[in-house]
């Protein structure tokens, strides 16, 4: 594990993203303007529950988006991925920034061997004879751990099970050495002895291509192992940012609190969870100020109606409460 | 184990109120030409267990090892091909069909997916009052009064009774399926994979939810979950499944202090625990699991396992018990390492 700061200069820089999504009843905000570093070879977990709005953060990145980015700035290194043109911007996808979805099997075309689907991304971004793209496939699957590379490579998608095909979108998404992994829910639909190989492998690619990974997942165990700085969204902002140990050891919105004591912990038996009640609510009700202050128990004068930004609690570590603001936060802040 | 020779005196507070012995599920696989049986899926193969009243029975494995063909088998939604359940004493496969109707409203089932399992088209009142009304437990004002009564206790407000299922939030959705099946007042729910698929604030609430409905009617429950963790915290024993067969039994603190099966064992050490500070070394399994088309000899899981030695691939492993700490009711392991231990039955 490298430094829990952010970097000086980060590889991935996001800076006042707003996405908003036209539908039947009206313009839906769903990133309320998120800002987030990744640095180089780092792994950052976007963490929240669903809808919070971590797929569409990453979809913005990687330009995949069918709603509007309103505003807000995307650098990749010193590009503004913004800025770029289609084929320009497909040049990055795949070749400098790679991304793993939940679902292979909606990422996989189930016509084409799994062989040749390798061998064509290898060969959009480089230029290989094709018996080169064949044998540099055959390897990638081998790397990726898939037994009888050779024979796997003349395969179909449905004659995987789901945590081969995971391998299979692995690697193709490393398949160009990229600089940055974007895993969406990576292992969300796959057994936990499966997670485990597959968190395993996606470390060990990690240390050997030295590539940062945002690991976007609501599943705060897996985010407990694998992250080095961690990011909590609620309702389209990140309320949360730090070092690992800061979110699980020294939470300081009352939201990652929250959710923390809701997750039953096999180490903390007890008759009842600590719920969180209410839910999350609906973007068109959205409060003016934080969206957590009606579930929220702290709640005081100045919540409901003015929006908090990230106050600093520690170095690299900072949440959006005011119990945080020096200028407002109560007397009696609750400790740790 | 119970192997209960007797008849239906099991009536007591601490007796079974689920009693299955040898229960075995094949699936017939069609095709070919003529579309007839070329094979079949061993979905479930001699399970063995009881829950007691009041209890909650986990069922855990990883996705296709039979637990919900065992649910469903208990509840009698498909006929076993061999083995017997036994609800209250009574075994299910003796009861004439309105026999087994009246006995089926003592047990209830609530599933994973709260969309599914609602009617679009109709009110969640319509879809709570519906089981009362087709038993005749209620009518008109009554009715009405019962639903209203069920929508509150499980934490909506009465007057949701006339509204459709996509007005509600997934955990809302879940608490009307809830609602609907306590409807009967049944001894038994059966809650497959009820909380995978909600957010972990409304996973709390529903956990929470269905700890108060044990304590107030004395509902016994088999939960069947892929998630250890929400397990553990919901039942009072454990059982896992591998491959449409039980590996080990026991207290939940105990199994999850000491799991003896190895693959239970590389079940829990591949669980992360929320808590960085905890180290997560996950054992891990060689190959693929294995197809219940043609499940392995022996112990199913000698293909895969650290520790199979020679008996594993040619004889399949009896029942053991093993004691020990938290061993109120029997640790039971089905593995040749533990050959010396005494039977279980
Ligand atoms: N194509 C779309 N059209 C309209 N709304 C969308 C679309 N995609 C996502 N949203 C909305 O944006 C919000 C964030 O979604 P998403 O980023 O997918 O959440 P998650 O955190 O579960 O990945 C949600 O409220 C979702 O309903
Ligand atoms: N109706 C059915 N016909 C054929 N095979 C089935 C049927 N239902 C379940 N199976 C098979 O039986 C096995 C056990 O399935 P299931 O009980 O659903 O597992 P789990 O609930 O543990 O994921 C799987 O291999 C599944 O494909
Ligand atoms: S800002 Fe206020 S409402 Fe929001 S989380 Fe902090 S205390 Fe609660
Ligand atoms: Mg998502
Ligand atoms: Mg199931």
């Amino acid at each position: 594990m490298s430094g829990a700061e952010p970097q000086a200069t980060p590889l991935l820089s996001i800076r006042g993203l707003r996405v908003d999504f036209a539908t039947d009843a009206g313009s839906v905000p769903a990133v309320r303007g998120v800002d987030l570093d990744i640095g180089i070879s780092e792994t950052v977990a976007l963490v929240g529950e669903s809808g919070c709005g971590k797929s569409v953060t990453a979809m913005s990145v990687m330009r995949l988006l069918t709603g509007r980015i309103s505003a807000g700035s995307i650098r990749f290194g010193n590009t503004e991925l913004q800025s770029l043109s289609e084929p320009e911007m497909r040049r990055i996808r795949g070749a400098q920034i790679g991304m793993v979805f939940q679902e292979p099997m909606t990422s996989l075309n189930p016509v084409l061997t799994i062989g040749k689907q390798i061998e064509e991304v290898l060969t959009l971004h480089q230029r290989l004879t094709s018996s080169a793209a064949r044998a540099h496939a055959v390897e990638l699957l081998k790397r990726v751990g898939i037994p009888s590379a050779e024979r796997r490579a003349s395969q179909y998608p449905h004659e995987l099970s789901g945590g081969m095909k995971q391998r299979v979108m692995i690697a193709m998404a490393i398949s160009c050495r990229p600089k940055l992994l974007i895993a969406d829910e990576p292992t969300t639909a796959l057994d936990v002895t499966i997670q485990a190989q597959i968190m395993d492998l996606l470390g060990s690619l990690q240390q050997e291509l030295g590539m940062a990974v945002l690991l976007i997942t609501h599943d705060l165990g897996v985010v407990a192992h694998f992250a080095e700085r961690v990011a909590v969204m609620y309702a389209g902002k990140i309320v949360e940012q730090g070092a690992v140990r800061d979110i699980f050891k020294r939470a300081a919105h009352p939201y990652t609190r929250a959710l923390l004591a809701a997750l039953p912990d096999p180490l903390r038996t007890a008759a009842r969870l600590e719920a969180i009640p209410g839910r999350v609510p609906l973007p068109r009700m959205l409060p003016a100020g934080c969206a957590f202050c009606a579930r929220c128990k702290h709640v005081f004068e100045p919540c409901p109606g003015v929006l908090p930004e990230l106050f600093p609690i520690a170095p690299g570590h900072s949440a959006a409460c005011f119990l945080h603001d020096p200028r407002r936060a109560p007397s009696n802040v609750p400790c740790q | 184990m119970p192997q209960a020779a007797s008849v239906s005196v099991n009536s007591g507070p601490q007796s079974p109120l689920v009693e299955v012995s040898g229960l075995r599920k094949y699936f017939p696989v069609r095709g070919g030409l003529f579309g007839g049986v070329v094979n079949q899926v061993r979905a479930v193969e001699d399970v063995s267990f009881s829950i007691k009243r009041g209890e909650t029975l986990g069922l855990v494995g990883e996705s296709g090892c039979g637990k919900t063909t065992v649910g469903r088998l208990l509840l009698r939604l498909i006929e076993p091909s061999a083995g017997r359940v036994r609800f209250g004493g009574e075994d299910l496969a003796t009861l004439s069909s309105s026999a087994l109707r009246q006995m089926r409203q003592r047990m209830q089932i609530v599933f994973q997916d709260p969309y599914s399992s609602l009617n679009p088209r109709r009110t969640v009142g319509d879809a709570i009052g519906e089981p009362l009304f087709v038993h005749g437990r209620a009518r008109g004002a009554e009715l009405e009064r019962r639903v209203t009564e069920l929508l509150e206790r499980v934490g909506l407000p009465g007057g949701y009774r006339s509204r459709y299922p996509h007005e509600f939030s997934g955990g809302q959705r879940q608490r009307v399926c809830i609602a609907r099946a306590l409807a009967l007042s049944p001894e038994l729910v059966v809650c497959d994979e009820a909380v995978s698929a909600l957010d972990i604030s409304i996973q709390a609430q529903i956990l929470n939810l269905l700890r108060d409905l044990q304590d107030e009617y004395g509902l016994t429950y088999l939960f069947i979950s892929h998630n250890l963790n929400v397990v553990r915290h919901i039942a009072d024993r454990i059982a896992v499944m591998y491959l449409g067969k039980l590996v080990e039994e026991a207290d939940a603190e105990r199994l999850f202090e000491s799991p003896q099966h190895p693959y239970t064992r590389a079940l829990m050490s591949a669980n992360p625990v929320p808590d960085p500070d905890v180290p997560l070394r996950p054992v891990c399994l060689q190959g693929e699991l294995p197809s219940p088309l043609d499940p392995p000899a022996g112990c199913r899981f000698h293909t895969r396992c650290p520790s199979a030695f020679q008996p594993c691939s040619h004889i399949v492993p009896e029942a053991r018990l093993i004691s020990g700490p938290h061993t109120t009711e029997g640790h039971r392991v089905w593995c040749h390492l533990y050959d010396d231990a005494p039977n279980s039955d």
